[in-house]
């Protein structure tokens, strides 16, 4: 049986060399990889208070066990560091087959710290590893950078780089991979361009060995056919044939869209920018990442209309939503520009559009005016979103009171503009009002990295029925309970590293199953799954408190808690979150600052 | 008049966005009527048991909170017809 190894890259810019690293065994069972790994990675090698953007920082890329092996959707990295946008730990990942790329090319993880004095590129062919010179990438579009890398490397390399605006170190900066994978939210785009990184090429033909491949053939086919059987994710199940956009139009009806900047939960032009819409319309085909049977990925090519010619991929329910929900956008065409400028420039779609929406209703509201926006900057003003965008990418104009998020801008605003910025811990929150799922209104305010909802995506149960039924107003501990085990399922997928689309066809069982017959670990059981993601999330918790996180931080915009939704299902309501706090930190063994207490740490392993 | 919209999947079914019922009732009599018109649509929404497979929102509500498929439904309501289906 092939024993099972995580092989570490760790590089120092600033003394510009490298050394590798073997993981131990109980490091890597009691953190799997991904999310863990870098969550414990930061946990223990780096001091509370450190400058996101400065050397100290760390920023690790890490894969899992199941990555790039024949598993389902196993074609994902995660990136790991300190955040500029929140100031707490966080994780973003992507998917396509960088991540597969890496581990064919001999490592699981790249741990960076320190700043390299000139732009640098880190190439890795076959275990060789070198730092190039990236002074003629500096300042240049993603495509270009990943087009002009493989030409100095490996026609067949894969690239993940910064844009313009990490290099300009934006708080809402990305990291792509392939031109149009981004490992969007938090701003880690920033971080890499702190430390001189411009982009991260890999190449490899090793051979991603298992422990047990007869047993993972098993484990394989036994999830490939639960993948088959799922309305969701079987072929021309609905994600298959519509994308991720298949949710514009549900969301609408369920009155939860969040439009123009989180006014109400119902946008009159949802169907024109609906999935539906974009496979009538502008989509070509269909794209999918490493080893993945779903196939959501879109590549649309307008060829009408004032953006006719626009192309590309990635045009997913989030980034359509906070071009045209949040800014009152209903054109397919402009939803394809913007996305398309948000890969180039390398900036994060949901928050560079809950950015502009946000702005938008301050000129609404006469907060500030056009001239100071030096743009009609009004909700459905489709053209000056898109020239918004490339300002902020640039640090140009108004774009630069922008270029750092609803949060920022409204410390540089003032003007009581605060109350419209739609963040939690200064991540813009992303495409669901949560005064209609009370769970995932829970989830946005206890996510350690902030608004985000796939840290426990609990409107799969909330208004899709997958893979149960929770009533969307439910506030009771049963809801509770509901998006912890949301929120620690998550954090052990992450870590695998797998897709959480699998999660509405698999179980903690399937991802036990696979890890262990990759790993060879000993009775690895879905409890042992469970409770990595439990401890991981604790963790996150525990570095955010070192940084000064407590009860303050876990909180929603004081719109959602005071104002009533105006329409729709959830008219009437706003959020109950305080009493809902109170009972998850009891739940999760937490004290009433929502810091872990000493019994829950013992049981993690923590203490 | 009762309005029923159709997403994803099911929209390849019906080939239309949305129908219109002439009458009122329960969401079960809404549905055989709509059967009559879109018998196609019977095994996407029906699992093998004859229960209600797919999610059913009335005005935006699941009909799950409310009466199931005796949940009546009035004149100028909307249903809206889903698969199960997720993303994110």
């Amino acid at each position: 049986m092939k024993k099972y190894d995580m092989k570490i890259l760790k590089v120092d810019l600033t003394a510009c060399g490298y050394e590798t690293q073997l993981l131990d065994e109980r490091t890597a069972r009691g953190y799997l990889g991904g999310r863990g790994l870098g969550t414990k990675i930061l946990y223990d090698e780096q001091p509370a208070g450190v400058d996101p953007l400065s050397p100290e920082n760390i920023i690790v890329f890490a894969t899992g066990p199941l990555t790039g092996t024949r598993t389902p959707s196993s074609g994902r990295h995660f990136v790991v560091s300190k955040s500029p946008a929140t100031g707490g730990i966080t994780f973003t990942s992507s998917g396509g087959t960088w991540s597969a790329e890496l581990r064919k090319a001999g490592y699981d993880a790249i741990v960076v710290k320190g700043t390299a004095e000139r732009p640098v590129y880190l190439w890795i062919e076959d275990g060789d590893v070198e730092l190039r010179d990236a002074g003629s990438f500096w300042g240049k579009l993603v495509s270009e950078t990943d087009e002009g890398i493989r030409k100095e490397t490996h026609n067949e390399a894969k690239v993940l780089c910064i844009g313009p605006a990490g290099e300009k170190r934006l708080s809402i900066a990305a990291i792509m991979n392939e031109k149009y994978r981004a490992a969007g939210r938090t701003g880690l785009g920033a971080v890499m361009g702190s430390k001189n990184l411009k982009a991260i090429a890999v190449k490899g033909e090793k051979n991603i060995e298992v422990a047990d491949g007869i047993g993972l053939s098993r484990a394989v086919n036994k999830a490939m056919k639960k993948i088959s059987e799922s309305g969701v994710t079987k072929e021309d199940g609905g994600l298959n044939a519509y994308g991720t956009a298949v949710l514009t139009n549900i969301m609408n009806a369920s009155g939860i869209y969040p439009t123009k900047n989180f006014q109400t939960g119902t946008f009159s032009d949802a169907e024109n920018i609906s999935g539906e819409r974009m496979a009538e319309t502008i989509l070509k085909e269909k794209t999918a990442c490493y080893e993945c049977p779903i196939e959501c990925g879109r590549w649309v090519d307008v060829k009408s209309g004032k953006y006719s010619g626009v192309k590309g991929e990635s045009l997913e329910y989030e980034t359509s939503w906070a071009f045209g929900g949040q800014c009152g956008v209903n054109d397919l065409g402009a939803l394809a520009k913007a996305n398309y400028l948000c890969n180039e420039y390398g900036l994060d779609t949901i928050s560079t559009g809950s950015t502009i929406g946000f702005a938008m209703e301050l000129v609404d509201r006469g907060i500030i005016s056009k001239d100071e926006a030096g743009l009609d900057l009004v909700f459905g003003n489709d053209e000056a979103m898109i020239k918004m965008i490339e300002m902020m990418g640039r640090r140009e104009g108004f774009g630069a009171i922008l270029a750092d998020g609803t949060r920022a801008a409204s410390k540089r605003i003032g003007r009581g503009s605060e109350y419209y910025a739609m963040q939690v811990k200064g991540l813009e929150l992303p495409a669901y009002d949560p005064r209609g799922a009370f769970g995932l209104g829970l989830n946005f305010a206890t996510a350690n990295r902030g608004g985000c909802h796939v840290s426990g995506y609990t409107i799969a149960a909330e208004i899709l029925g997958v893979p149960l039924k929770a009533d969307p107003f439910d506030s009771t501990e049963k809801k509770v309970d509901l998006t912890i085990l949301f929120q620690n399922l998550t954090a052990s997928v992450d870590s695998s590293v797998n897709c959480l689309f699998l999660t509405f066809a698999l179980g903690a069982d399937d991802y036990a199953d696979m890890i262990r017959y990759v790993t060879g670990w000993q009775n690895y059981s879905s409890e042992e799954f469970l409770a990595t993601g439990e401890r991981i999330f604790a963790l996150e918790r525990l570095f955010n408190k070192r940084e000064g996180f407590g009860r303050k931080d876990d909180t929603l915009p004081q719109r959602l808690l005071k104002e009533p939704m105006p329409e729709g299902a959830p008219k009437g309501k706003s959020h109950p979150l305080e009493g809902m706090l109170d009972r998850y930190y009891v739940r999760r063994g937490y004290d009433t600052e929502g810091h872990p207490e000493q019994e829950t740490l013992k049981r993690l392993g923590l203490a | 008049m009762v309005i029923v919209k159709f997403f994803s999947t099911l929209r390849n079914i019906t080939e239309v966005r949305e129908a219109i019922i002439e009458q009122e009732g329960s969401v079960y009599d809404i549905l055989n009527a709509l059967l009559s018109n879109y018998g196609d649509l019977k095994e996407a929404i029906f699992d093998e048991k004859g229960d209600i497979y797919i999610n059913i929102l009335l005005n935006g509500r699941n009909i799950e909170y409310l009466n199931g498929p005796a949940t009546m439904v009035s004149q100028h309501d909307t249903l809206y017809l889903f698969p199960p289906i997720a993303g994110g």
